[in-house]
């Protein structure tokens, strides 16, 4: 028996009892039980046969929810991923490529390049007309199946991240952190080197890229010696920026009252010093505010781009 | 009555009638013509992805000749292929070649086995990489030209779309299929099968 559905409080009907779906088993007023019931049983019945819909093949999907980082395998820890999620929007807003980050644990039965593809076509990552997204892609290997990584390159970003260059930086972060089982650190090498890489073709310079996520391979913990310096770079950066007048599009209309913001939570971000301790929950919630709700802006995806498996 | 009104009520239909099927000939006609065009360039698309394999082929070829010289039926294997693919005409044609030519692909790549020293090549595992990323990109646009395929031969084969395909002079477009010799054939894998397990 069903308590009062919706159909029941939009469409009343004096002394008669709604089924499932909506259509009057019978009348209150009823004193047989035995007939009402039969018809309830068949209608429980009904809806339990419409629920075993044949198992189309087993596919994993994930909508994009806005952030930049999605960990739905739950392998980077929240420090890296709030610096990934300051650098990549960073990115986004700065040269309107839209770079994200994927982990799943599983992708069920399906190869992949068709998970990592369909996905990107999904997201549709960077401007429609440039094509300049690009989808980093991890699932972590488990007992039943290979580790995979890949950077899937938007039609707009294949000069710059051409096929090798991705299938190189794959096997550099598959050999180097991810057999390891350091995922954080090589999701975060990876995004590093392909935002730099996309920066730096479009003559800008990034703010909150940790030093010791170089390609050099250095694998040092924590923010180097020069970490004090840090903060001041990262203001002579973001003032000569700002300085330059960039236009932005219609979301940044606020124009120096937010960059002020960002760049105070940006700033909280540097100075709070090593990874793991953020100066509060206050500053990364407060930027996720603003980085958040960015989704693909219509580019398309030819299926570019290089991958490793382990 | 009047007979004059029944009249003109009569010829109001009739254009009435011939304005609505004016309008529907029109409208099927143009989607026949834009449906075709999307084949033919969904085609176009398959085509320069074909192109460019072809491309890259010689180059992956002669860093495998020089460590694996002497395996002189796999290179004679995959010329030919690449000669039945230029002379190839259509899209069956075409794809047909191309299913012969990734047999010939799988028995270069199963060198890496005979020969590991390919395995730790630089140079080598970056045209792999190019390469992977072509038949990456060929796959999509196969895809992609398909289901335009799919399109308009739905479309084509309709009651009214018979029509208006045979009045824009539109015909119904070859699948790119698989070829049954390669569907045999060893697929052709980039992953390294030493790492399974």
């Amino acid at each position: 028996m069903r308590g009062k559905g919706l159909i029941e409080l939009c469409c009343p009907l004096k002394n008669t009892t709604r089924s499932f779906y909506g259509g009057v088993v019978g009348h209150r007023t009823a004193p047989t039980g035995g007939g009402r019931y039969i018809v309830q049983r068949a209608v429980i019945v009904l809806a339990f046969l419409a629920g075993c819909v044949p198992a189309a093949r087993a596919e994993v999907t994930v909508q994009d929810p806005g952030r930049f980082v999605v960990d739905r395998a739950g392998i980077v820890d929240a420090g890296t991923e709030r610096t990934i999620e300051a650098f990549l929007a960073d990115l986004a807003r700065k040269t309107s490529s839209q770079v994200k980050v994927l982990t799943v644990p599983t992708i069920e039965d399906e190869d992949f390049f068709g998970f990592v593809q369909r996905h990107a076509e999904l997201w549709r990552l960077g401007q429609k007309g440039k094509g300049n997204g690009a989808l980093l892609v991890v699932v972590p290997k488990s007992s039943g199946q290979k580790g995979h990584a890949r950077v899937q390159t938007g039609y707009g970003l294949e000069p710059i991240l051409p096929d090798s260059w991705c299938g190189s930086l794959a096997r550099q972060a598959v050999d180097g952190y991810f057999r390891q089982g350091k995922y954080s650190h090589g999701i975060a090498m990876m995004a590093a080197t392909v935002a730099n890489k996309v920066a730096k073709a479009s003559n800008v310079s990034l703010s909150g890229i940790p030093r010791s996520h170089g390609r050099s391979g250095r694998r040092q913990g924590g923010l180097a010696c020069g970490g004090g310096m840090l903060p001041l770079i990262v203001m002579i950066v973001v003032f000569s920026s700002m300085g330059r007048r960039r236009r932005h599009r219609g979301r940044w209309g606020g124009g120096g009252l937010l960059q002020g913001l960002l760049l105070g939570s940006l700033m909280g971000n540097m100075l709070g010093g090593r990874r793991s301790h953020w100066s509060g929950g206050g500053f990364g919630g407060g930027f996720g505010g603003f980085g958040g709700g960015s989704f693909g802006g219509g580019g398309g995806f030819g299926g570019g781009g290089g991958g490793a498996s382990w | 009555m009047k007979f004059g009104k029944i009249l003109l009520i009569l010829a109001l239909a009739l254009i009435g009638g011939v304005v609505i099927v004016g309008g529907c000939v029109y409208s099927g006609y143009n989607k026949a013509i834009t449906l075709d065009e999307g084949v033919k360039s969904a085609w176009a698309q398959v085509e320069n992805q074909l192109q460019r394999r072809f491309e890259l082929i010689p180059n992956l070829v002669e860093t495998v000749k020089g460590v694996a010289g002497q395996e002189k039926e796999v290179f004679l294997g995959i010329a030919k292929a690449r000669e039945s693919y230029f002379q190839a005409k259509g899209p069956a044609a075409k794809a047909r070649a191309a299913g012969g030519f990734e047999s010939a692909l799988s028995r270069l790549l199963v060198l890496r086995e005979t020969y590991p020293e390919l395995k730790s090549n630089q140079s080598f595992l970056k045209l792999q990489d190019t390469l992977e990323g072509t038949e990456n990109r060929l796959s999509v646009e196969r895809k992609r030209y398909n289901d335009s395929v799919k399109t308009i031969n739905t479309f084509a084969r309709k009651l009214l779309g018979r029509f208006y395909a045979s009045l824009a002079g539109v015909e119904k477009a070859e699948y790119f299929e698989v070829s049954e010799e390669a569907k045999t054939a060893p697929k052709v894998s980039f992953t390294d099968k030493s790492e399974e397990g």
